[in-house]
Order: structure tokens, then sequence, then C-alpha cells
């Protein structure tokens, strides 16, 4: 069993890290947070509604939650632009408007200029930037970040926690970061230590 | 960005297989589109031919599988006419011969009194006078094919022949035909006494269910003989059935190929897009929308297939049509509904071929799916 007793609540605008060894179980809480992964007892609530099915989740996944992974999962084939573009499918109509915003949205993470450009054309940061764009395509309630600076330089690393952040304040989104670097986890208000699949601490 | 442009952006990334699927499917379109054709099309010539004719009956020796092979004693088209009902008889032996520069053509003989030529329009010349040997009509697509006028001679089966007239009438397999006075015929292919058939007119053949009860009084005095209604003489024929059968049996298997091309193409791309499936599902695409671009992808396969399938198909008709040894017998008859139909089979084929690729990606596990390498 990944997870035992996880007893946790994010308020909007928040700012929680989410810390533990490697295997200890935290990004199996993250994709539970979001629906990719179901608990097999107990329940999830998002703004105080339980989504009961996985097609609920998928709708929440597309208007409220935002995801940015370590890997960064952005499609090779794909444009920077038609990366952003691809999370607006079924919430923006128009292919106008989707374009417009994701453009909008590069220029937010300083990647107006590699709009055109495939994700092998770009570096780490710029990635891990475009993803964060990704994320923030529907305006959504709280960003999802899963390692997000895993595999990036300690200098690229801040840059990107600096944008994280900023994005945070300006937008009020609620901000779920999972590291395992205690330097990245005391930029958060909110700690949660998890060990062996439990909640060993939880402090503001 | 369109969702169908996302389809194609996708098609792209494996050029050389998404080539290899179109041809896949463009081979089964094209042979579906110059089988059935050519399979219509020799339908048609048949039908054209014997409505030229003013043909309301046509009678042959029963359990017969290929007409021109038929051999009936002349002589029985005195007792048809003599059934109540029955306007005018005229019997008829064809066969299918070599006239000169590898021309295939039908030729017939029919009585110099028949009213079978009555069917055609003489463009230049005359009819064989009665009693007349050794003269031939010649229709106008044989006559421009071969480069024959009025008075040369044309050799049949190595025996000449004087043309005396150029004439026209309905479809390919009317023009490119030559006809001669009966006995001419019979001495030609050694038949003397015998004909193919016999075409009958019916007297006052508009009247409802007149042709039928003619039909069947004849098919009571002469049940050694087969009465067909000239319109349904492609539902008689067993060779333009079989023929038929062949074209729809070969074009199946094409599908069958092309389906299992498509279904392999998709799946693989299912494979190796694992990981994007994941990815979609994490930005909240719903299995729908998953299931559409699958399809999507299936289907804009199989319409450049089709496009590209149905131009070689009625290319390759028309070039088959065009060869000296089939253009007297067989035209192409790639009508709308033919166009239709082998557009519909494209569609059908997309989306039968990615439905399962399609399903089975909406089945990934989101989680698995991020993490396949």
């Amino acid at each position: 069993m990944a997870l035992r007793d996880v007893s946790l609540a994010v308020a909007p605008g928040e700012h929680l890290a989410i810390m533990g060894p490697s295997g200890s179980g935290k990004s199996t809480l993250l994709h539970i947070l979001c629906g990719l992964d179901r608990p097999t007892t107990g329940r999830v609530k998002f703004g105080g509604v339980e989504p009961e099915s996985a097609r609920a989740w998928r709708a929440l996944r597309a208007r409220k939650i935002g995801f940015v992974f370590q890997a960064f999962n952005l499609i090779p084939t794909l444009t920077a632009r038609q990366n952003v573009e691809i999370a607006m499918f079924g919430v923006l109509g128009a292919a106008k408007e989707r374009a417009a915003k994701a453009l909008y949205l590069l220029g937010r993470v300083g990647l107006s200029e590699r709009a055109d450009h495939r994700p092998a054309e770009l570096s780490g940061g710029e990635k891990q930037r475009l993803a964060i764009a990704r994320s923030l395509a529907n305006s959504p309630a709280v960003i999802l970040a899963d390692e997000p600076t895993g595999n990036l330089d300690s200098k690229t690393s801040s840059q990107i926690l600096d944008l994280l952040d900023v994005i945070r304040s300006s937008e009020g989104t609620a901000l779920v970061v999972v590291t395992h670097d205690e330097a990245i986890a005391h930029r958060a208000s909110r700690l949660i230590c998890i060990r062996d699949g439990m909640v060993d601490s939880d402090r503001s | 960005m369109r969702f169908w442009m996302l389809a194609l952006i996708n098609l792209r990334r494996r050029p050389l297989r998404s080539i290899l699927t179109i041809l896949g499917v463009a081979v089964a379109v094209a042979g579906f589109v110059a089988m059935v054709g050519l399979s219509r099309g020799l339908e048609q010539a048949w039908l054209n031919s014997l409505n030229a004719r003013g043909t309301d009956l046509l009678s042959v020796r029963k359990g017969v599988i290929d007409l021109l092979t038929a051999s009936i004693s002349a002589d029985l088209g005195e007792e048809i006419a003599k059934i109540p009902g029955v306007a005018a008889v005229s019997g008829a032996l064809g066969e299918v011969t070599t006239l000169e520069e590898d021309q295939t053509s039908l030729a017939e003989g029919w009585p110099t009194d028949s009213f079978l030529w009555q069917g055609m329009t003489l463009v230049r010349g005359r009819l064989p006078l009665p009693g007349e040997g050794s003269v031939v009509v010649l229709g106008e697509g044989a006559a421009a094919a071969l480069r024959k006028d009025l008075g040369a001679h044309l050799a049949i089966e190595g025996r000449p022949f004087k043309i005396v007239g150029i004439f026209r009438m309905g479809g390919a397999m009317g023009n490119y035909s030559v006809v001669m006075p009966l006995q001419s015929m019979q001495s030609l292919i050694e038949k003397e006494g015998k004909v193919t058939g016999f075409h009958i007119r019916v007297d006052r053949p508009g009247e409802g269910g007149r042709i039928e009860a003619v039909q069947s009084a004849l098919q009571k005095a002469f049940p050694a003989l087969s009465f067909v209604q000239s319109g349904n003489m492609s539902e008689s024929d067993k060779i333009l059935k079989l023929f038929r059968a062949i074209a729809w049996s070969v074009s199946l298997i094409a599908d069958v190929i092309a389906l299992v091309v498509i279904l392999n193409t998709l799946l693989m791309s299912v494979l190796e897009r694992t990981r994007e499936i994941g990815i979609l599902s994490a930005v909240g695409w719903s299995s729908a929308r998953v299931l559409v671009l699958f399809l999507a992808e299936g289907c804009a396969l199989t319409l450049l297939g089709g496009g590209f399938g149905l131009l070689a198909g009625s290319l390759g008709l028309h070039a088959l049509t065009s060869l000296p040894r089939m253009r007297g017998l067989i035209e192409g008859d790639i009508g709308p509904g033919l166009l239709m139909d082998a557009f519909l089979m494209a569609i059908v084929l997309g989306l039968a071929g990615s439905l399962y690729p399609a399903w089975r990606a909406t089945k990934l596990d989101a989680v698995e799916a991020l993490g396949y390498e």
C-alpha cells in the first residue's frame, strides 16, 4: 500500500510542499490529488465536491488543475504554442482563441520567441517553462508540480521556482510541489513530510 | 491549431508508415473501383445492346452458362412466333471474334428481314440485302479503330467481308460490333441452321403485366428454353453473375488487407504514443476526445488513400477498356453511385480499422502511460 491514513486539505492560494524520500508515496499522493490515481479506500474532494467518476476527474483536470512534471511531458511533434493549446481543447472552442491565449501564456513564462519551436529545440529550463505555461492554460485553481526542478541545474531550478511563486501570488493559484529537496520545500508556506506512505509531519 | 490539424500532425510523424498505409487503402479502393466498375460496365454493355434492339424478351437454352456458346435450332423461331402476344421474333447468332489488328468484337448474324436492324442508326452506306453473303455492317467505333470505311474489306477469323454500312448502336459493345446476315454468320462459325437465341417483341408491351404473361406462356410452351426480360438479362447470365461475384470477392479480400494495414498502423501508433496519451489524460482530455483523435487519424488515412484509389481505379479502368482486346466488349461504368460506394467504403475502412486502436488508447491507465518509456 503506497499511502496510509493520509488526511490533508489544501486551501485556495496556499503554497504547500510535500517532501519525502524516494518511494515514500509523495508522487502517489499527488496523483490521487488530481484523480490520475484513485484511492482504494478514502475520499478526495475538490472544492467540497467529491468527483465520482474518471470522467468527472478528467473534467476537473481540464478546468481546475494544472500539472507540471519532472520529465516535462511535452509532445515532441508539436511546437511550444501547440503544446500549450493542447490543454485547451474542449475548454476554449475557437482555434483563434486557443492560439491567442497560448501566445499570451508563452509570453508570461518568457518563451514568446520560442513559440514555433519544438521541445527538442528547447533547453531544459525552457521545456519546464513551457510545461508551466501549459499548466496555466485554463486558469487553474491549483498547480500540482511533481519534482519540477528534478532535471534542471540549480540556477535554472531557482528561476523556475521563482516563476511558480510569481504565478501563485499574481493568480491566487494554490501550488502543491512534491520534492525531496529541502531548499525547495522551505520556500513553501506549509510543509508536509511523508515517510513510508504516512504523514510524518505537517507544519506551517 | 484545429483538431483535424492535430490528427494530420500525428500522421506526419511516421511519414513512410502513413504513406504505405495510404497506399494499401488506395490499392483496395482502386481494385474496388476497377473490378466493380468493370463488372457493372459489362452488364451495362449488355443491357445497352439489348435495349437498342427493342427486345422485350430474350430466349436462350435453359441452364446455359455462356449465352454465346448456346446453340438452338433456328426453326424454333417460327414456333415461338405462334404464341399469342408475340409480335415479332428474330433469331440471332453471336460470337466474340478477332478482327484485324487484334481488335476483339462481338460479331452477330441476323436475318436480313429481322426487326433487330431497326435498332441501329445507319451512319453511312446500307444494310445487307436479302440473299447477299460476305457483307457486313460495322459499328462506327470498330470502323474508327480499324480505320475502315465503306467498300473496304474486313477480315473476320481470316475470311474477307465487304463493308457495306457503318452504324451506331447503344453502348461500346454495340458500336464496336460487326453484324452480317444470319446465314453468313452460321457459315463463318460453322453453325448452319443454328442461332444463339431469339429476340422477342411483345405485342402492347406497355400494358401492365403483359410482358410477364407472354413470358409465362412461352416458358410453358418451350420448357427447354429460358425466357428472360431484357432488363433482367444481367441477373440471368451466369457469366455476368460469376464475373460480378469475382469482382466483389477480390474487392473484399483487398478491403480486408487494407483493414489489417490500418489496424496495424494505428495499434503501433497507440503503442508509440502511450506516454502522450497519458499526457492528454493528465491535461484533462476526455476518453471520447482521445477516441475521436484516433478515429480521425484512421479516417484521414483512408480518405487520402480513397482519393488516390478513386483516381488510380478510374485511370486503370479507362486504360483497361481502351485495350484493343477489351474496348469492343467492355465499357467501364464509373458513375456517381460507384464513386459514392468507394468513398463510403474508405470511410468504413477508416472507422473499422481505427476503432479498436482508439478504444485501446482510451483504456490506458494514465499514471502507467505517463511512466511509459
